[in-house]
């Protein structure tokens, strides 16, 4: 619960976020998936106790904590999770130290963290993790995550009253690593920051029932809106964002057409670039393979290869499907 | 009576933070700066004294037990002023003679009490803006405090007289050497401490970096004037030896391995890994000892004391059981006892 600019004198680091207080070009996004986790305590930007300055320039003349805004002394961004919540890396780079050690919920004044390097010149600080034989610990040093990579889990190891993330940003100068105020600085893709992955439904071609004569293959396609903070692409990484099959996930579609990348992938989404808050479309072919009858096929998004948007956040989102040997 | 169940208000400091200590880290190992003037005196405190009667009557007693069998390397502690804690107790420190122990009422940055209890039943409490850790200069006469903020105290052990030392933040064991200096953990952050260095901070308040390493996890005092520095990097944890600035790795106990214990010849090391503690005399092959977690390792060597899920637990480096405590314990400094 306290700042100390180590190896640099406060002032410092003071002039150097205030210097930097415009809003800033990075890309970042807020370190964690859920969007419904609040902040609680963000970067006290005054080093003396009993005089705390917010992130929106307030500055308040006691010790008392403040929910949403400052705690005296805090160095972090709390952001308050249940237990074992995954943890996502703010911003691409390079994993530079690791302890998962201590338990999961184990006072002490040491606790679970990732470091996380990044090539602006920053490094990201994720504290009070699971411990890793609780999967606190998702990365390894020298690993490479790109930007809403999971990188461990929460937990509530070290100086603790309540399972929640420490979130830090530090500027490196030479040795030392100086405290920044992610919030003041507004470092986020978007402001306020956005959780990496997230979309919900707009609308689909076809929002009733598909009707496939057998054999034949149709084209459907839907839209999301882009509710998170990375840009989705088609091809590389980061952002590669797909629509793929789920209950269960990427299992073998029946109604793969030859469009799709595989069995369970049906399509990159169709825009070259869908940056947050856009809507991307996602275009495919359903082939009526199946023998007749009714069906439902299910999808999600799925993005880097790795991390499954929350279905239940893009609406749950299916195509019933009857295959019928009538001519449509 | 009220006033002895009034909980301390947390006060703002009086006393300018000073990042100096910053400025000393940030200039060469070698460098050895002023970080106050001259210690402060905090009169305003509220310390509480008890004789061993007013204790007993406001159910607050702490007994200090030397354990039947093994009276001279462990303490027990029990009493009222425990079971009013909630569990949250803590012994923190203990003379060497075990005459007088520490007790938090509760660590962290929530207010607490450090109680200094006597063996005769009397006791000190002194409220502080929350408790990390305390430890007895080698006479017994005062103690090294460090808040919950960070901040480093010296408190005399027989009034509850306070002053404070330097604001740090420090964390982490601390340890008062015969010269009055005082080793402690220098770190960015009481939260989030994912960087430390072990300083040596003079009575005048003057602090000298003593270790190169980043992320010091713990220093223990070793026969000779050594210390045992147990250091986290990227690839695990060290033990290593310190003299004069100048460290040499002994045991590299790889990833995982927390809360490191040493006796003072370093022969015998214990750690906790994934919730187990675990041991070493030698160069023996590391046995596992049981579930359970922070180990402190007597000085001589002669035992390990840990925290299991149904209390503490005393064993012998070899993983021989010795007792099972249904209270805290300490394990004490017998110096030139008989093993």
């Amino acid at each position: 619960m306290k700042r100390h600019l180590f190896g640099i004198p406060a002032a410092i680091g003071l002039l150097l976020a205030a210097a930097s207080s415009v809003a800033a070009a990075d890309d970042y996004t807020l370190p964690f998936y859920d969007p419904g986790v609040q902040l609680s305590y963000g970067v006290d930007r005054d080093p003396r106790v009993g005089v705390q300055l917010d992130y929106t320039g307030k500055t308040w003349w006691d010790s008392t904590p403040h929910y949403g805004r400052v705690y005296d002394n805090h160095t972090g961004l709390d952001y308050p999770m249940s237990l074992r919540s995954p943890v996502a890396a703010a911003k691409n780079g390079t994993v530079v130290d690791t302890e998962g050690g201590y338990g999961t919920q184990q006072f002490g004044q040491f606790g679970n963290f990732v470091r996380v390097r990044h090539t602006d010149g920053r490094q990201t600080l994720y504290y009070h993790l699971a411990s890793s034989g609780d999967g606190g610990i998702a990365v390894a040093v020298g690993q490479s995550v790109i930007a809403g990579r999971m990188v461990g889990r929460s937990g509530c190891s070290g100086i603790c009253y309540g399972a929640h993330l420490h979130f830090e940003v530090l500027v490196e100068m030479g040795h030392d690593l100086v405290v920044s105020d992610a919030m003041y600085r507004r470092l986020w893709t978007t402001w306020p920051g956005r959780v990496p992955f997230l979309a919900s439904y707009v609308r689909e071609s076809n929002a009733g029932t598909e009707v496939i004569q057998r054999g034949k293959t149709i084209t459907h396609w839907v839209e999301f809106r882009n509710d998170g903070g990375r840009t989705w692409k088609p091809v590389g990484s980061p952002g590669r964002t797909v629509l793929a099959t789920w209950k269960p996930a990427a299992h073998a579609s029946a109604f793969a057409s030859s469009d799709w990348t595989y069995s369970w992938l049906a399509t990159n989404v169709d825009q070259s670039s869908v940056a947050p808050g856009y809507v991307g479309r996602f275009t495919f072919g359903l082939r009526g393979t199946p023998a007749v009858g009714s069906y439902t096929e299910t999808f999600d998004l799925l993005t880097h290869g790795t991390w499954w948007f929350d279905h239940a956040r893009i609406g749950n989102y299916y195509i019933p499907i009857i295959v019928t040997n009538l001519y449509k | 009576m009220s006033v002895l169940h009034g909980a301390p208000t947390r006060r703002p400091s009086r006393v300018p933070r000073a990042p100096i200590l910053a400025l000393a880290l940030a200039l060469p190992m070698t460098a050895t700066l002023v970080l106050r003037a001259g210690s402060v005196a905090d009169p305003d405190r509220g310390v509480i004294h008890l004789a061993p009667e007013q204790a007993a009557r406001a159910g607050l007693r702490l007994d200090l037990r030397p354990h039947p069998e093994l009276p001279a390397r462990l303490l027990e502690v029990r009493g009222g002023a425990l079971a009013r804690a909630g569990g949250r107790a803590t012994v923190l420190a203990a003379t060497p003679d075990g005459s007088r122990v520490a007790v938090a009422d509760s660590v962290g940055q929530d207010p607490a009490s450090l109680v200094v209890a006597a063996l005769d039943g009397g006791q000190l409490r002194v409220p502080f803006d929350g408790l990390l850790a305390a430890a007895f200069a080698p006479d017994g006469s005062w103690l090294a405090v460090s808040d919950g903020l960070g901040r480093l105290w010296q408190v005399d052990a027989t009034d509850g007289g306070s002053s404070l030392v330097a604001d740090g933040p420090f964390i982490g064991t601390l340890v008062v050497e015969a010269a009055g200096s005082i080793l402690a953990l220098a770190v960015p952050s009481v939260e989030a401490p994912y960087r430390s260095r072990l300083v040596r901070i003079q009575p005048g308040g003057a602090a000298e970096p003593i270790s190169d390493e980043e992320l010091v996890y713990d220093v223990a005092p070793l026969a000779g004037g050594a210390l045992a520095v147990v250091a986290h990097r990227p690839q695990g944890t060290l033990v290593e030896r310190v003299v004069d600035g100048a460290s040499r790795t002994l045991v590299d106990l790889g990833p995982g391995a927390v809360h490191v214990a040493v006796s003072a010849d370093l022969r015998v090391v214990a750690w906790q890994r994934d919730g187990y503690v675990f041991s070493r005399t030698g160069e023996e092959a590391a046995i596992r000892i049981g579930p359970g977690e922070r180990p402190r390792v007597a000085p001589d060597g002669s035992m390990l004391l840990f925290a299991a899920a149904e209390g503490e637990r005393a064993y012998r480096p070899d993983g021989t059981l010795l007792a099972e405590l249904d209270g805290p314990a300490i394990l004490l400094d017998c110096g030139g006892c008989a093993s």
